[in-house]
């Protein structure tokens, strides 16, 4: 293979992982439930930078060698992880229809590394143009009948959209973080999520929202009954070292959440509480 | 020649170089890197685009005739920079000078043609006729 970015992307050993999880909040606690996984192109090149990684993918019509080659090195990562969790991949919904056997060298390798398929959530991304719906949906079928979960990720942009809901009946709706970030001064967002809300609840979807980086962003999401939210007021993307330890820092206090002058961020790959209440600081020390 | 050339009021200005001649790309970089500009490099269109559509540069020099087996090439990354970067300049070169190749450029956008071989200080010249520096 001559020396292009395709082939140093799918050299043994050449994409990262990284997690950032999902957290279930409510009105006394929040716990990470999900850790999704993200890939990282090799260090060197420009797909370091995974929009890049995966703008590149679809140009050149790769994605299915690009999502294996992503999940052989999620999967041989998260077996370092302590604890059994559920945990997300990420899949082109093109690789479903064009590579007939990726669901069945999915379960080949979730069974060598000894991974229980029920704590599998398949996130479709998806840009691109319309496909053979049927073998969609055979994937699908297949994705379920091995007790995998299906999230239909960046709803709300681009082809994340109403047939994509129809077609993939998911159990998770990942909002994309357009409509969640400034949704605490945007009436016209509060709108969508209210809307969104009450779509989710009537289809038997969970809403996870994407991209919350302050609490009155978080604060407007639970009045809309969203329980599951991810991004950097809970924690940036870290390695598989960090994660184990900022899971731990997680399990041992309940934060109570929100608290108007609670600002979490996570620096460092760790949980970082600032803030100027002593009960903040309290917690702080216990952290 | 400044080592500061590439300064603009915001900081270096970006470039990104597209060549599939790897050892011309990585000549071109240095050149402007040593010259204070900030550069990224692709060798492909693919790549050249995805780029684009995730980072932004001030200008973006393209070979026209990239190597590309889905047939994407230079005409492609200047599409693709019209509608993700409009406010970056192209310098298009190439061996094939042409009226038509000239009209192409213009049609997708590019600011300046360069006929191929093209000295290191000609590119220099034209980036600095894009994008003057600052009094």
């Amino acid at each position: 293979m001559p020396n292009t970015l395709l082939s140093k992307i799918l050299a043994p050993g050449a994409i990262s992982t990284v997690f950032q999880p999902i957290f279930s909040v409510n009105e006394t606690s929040s716990t990470a439930i999900i850790l999704e996984c993200l890939s990282r192109g090799p260090a060197s090149t420009n797909a370091a930078h995974a929009g890049v990684l995966f703008e590149y993918a679809q140009l050149k019509a790769v994605e299915p060698l690009i999502d294996r080659a992503c999940i052989t090195a999620a999967l041989n990562t998260l077996v370092a992880i302590e604890g059994s969790r559920r945990f997300s991949l990420n899949v082109f919904a093109a690789t479903l229809v064009r590579d007939s056997g990726f669901v069945p060298w999915v379960a080949e390798q979730m069974n060598r590394l000894q991974l229980n398929p029920s704590n599998l959530i398949f996130e479709l991304v998806e840009h691109g143009e319309a496909w053979d719906t049927n073998i969609f949906l055979s994937a699908l079928r297949d994705i379920r009948s091995l007790g995998c979960q299906i999230a239909l990720d960046d709803v709300g942009l681009a082809h994340s959209n109403f047939k994509r809901i129809l077609e993939c009946d998911p159990e998770f709706l990942k909002l994309d973080r357009c409509i969640v970030q400034d949704c605490g001064h945007d009436l016209r967002r509060q709108a969508l999520l209210k809307w969104l809300a009450f779509l989710a609840k009537d289809l038997g979807s969970s809403l996870i929202a994407e991209g919350v980086e302050s609490c009155e962003e978080l604060n407007v999401l639970r009045s809309h009954d969203i329980g599951l939210f991810q991004g950097f007021l809970f924690s940036k993307p870290v390695s598989a070292a960090e994660i184990s330890i900022l899971l731990k820092k997680i399990a041992m206090p309940k934060l109570p959440l929100p608290a108007a002058e609670l600002e979490l961020t996570c620096r460092q790959g760790g949980l970082t509480i600032e803030g100027t209440s002593q009960n903040v600081e309290r917690m702080a020390r216990q952290i | 020649m400044g080592a500061t050339t590439g300064e603009h009021l915001y900081g270096p200005m970006k470039l990104l170089l597209i060549d599939d001649e790897n050892e011309l790309l990585e000549a071109m970089a240095r050149f402007f890197l040593h010259r204070g500009y900030s550069v990224e490099c692709a060798a492909e269109s693919e790549e050249a685009i995805a780029m684009i559509r995730h980072h932004r540069f001030d200008v973006v020099i393209v070979d026209l005739e990239l190597n590309s087996i889905e047939g994407l090439n230079g005409f492609a990354v200047l599409k693709a920079l019209r509608q993700s970067c409009p406010t970056a300049r192209a310098i298009v070169y190439s061996g094939h000078f042409s009226e038509a190749i000239t009209e192409a450029t213009v049609h997708h956008g590019g600011a300046k043609f360069v006929a191929k071989p093209a000295s290191l200080s000609q590119l220099l010249a034209s980036v600095e006729e894009l994008c003057p520096i600052p009094c």
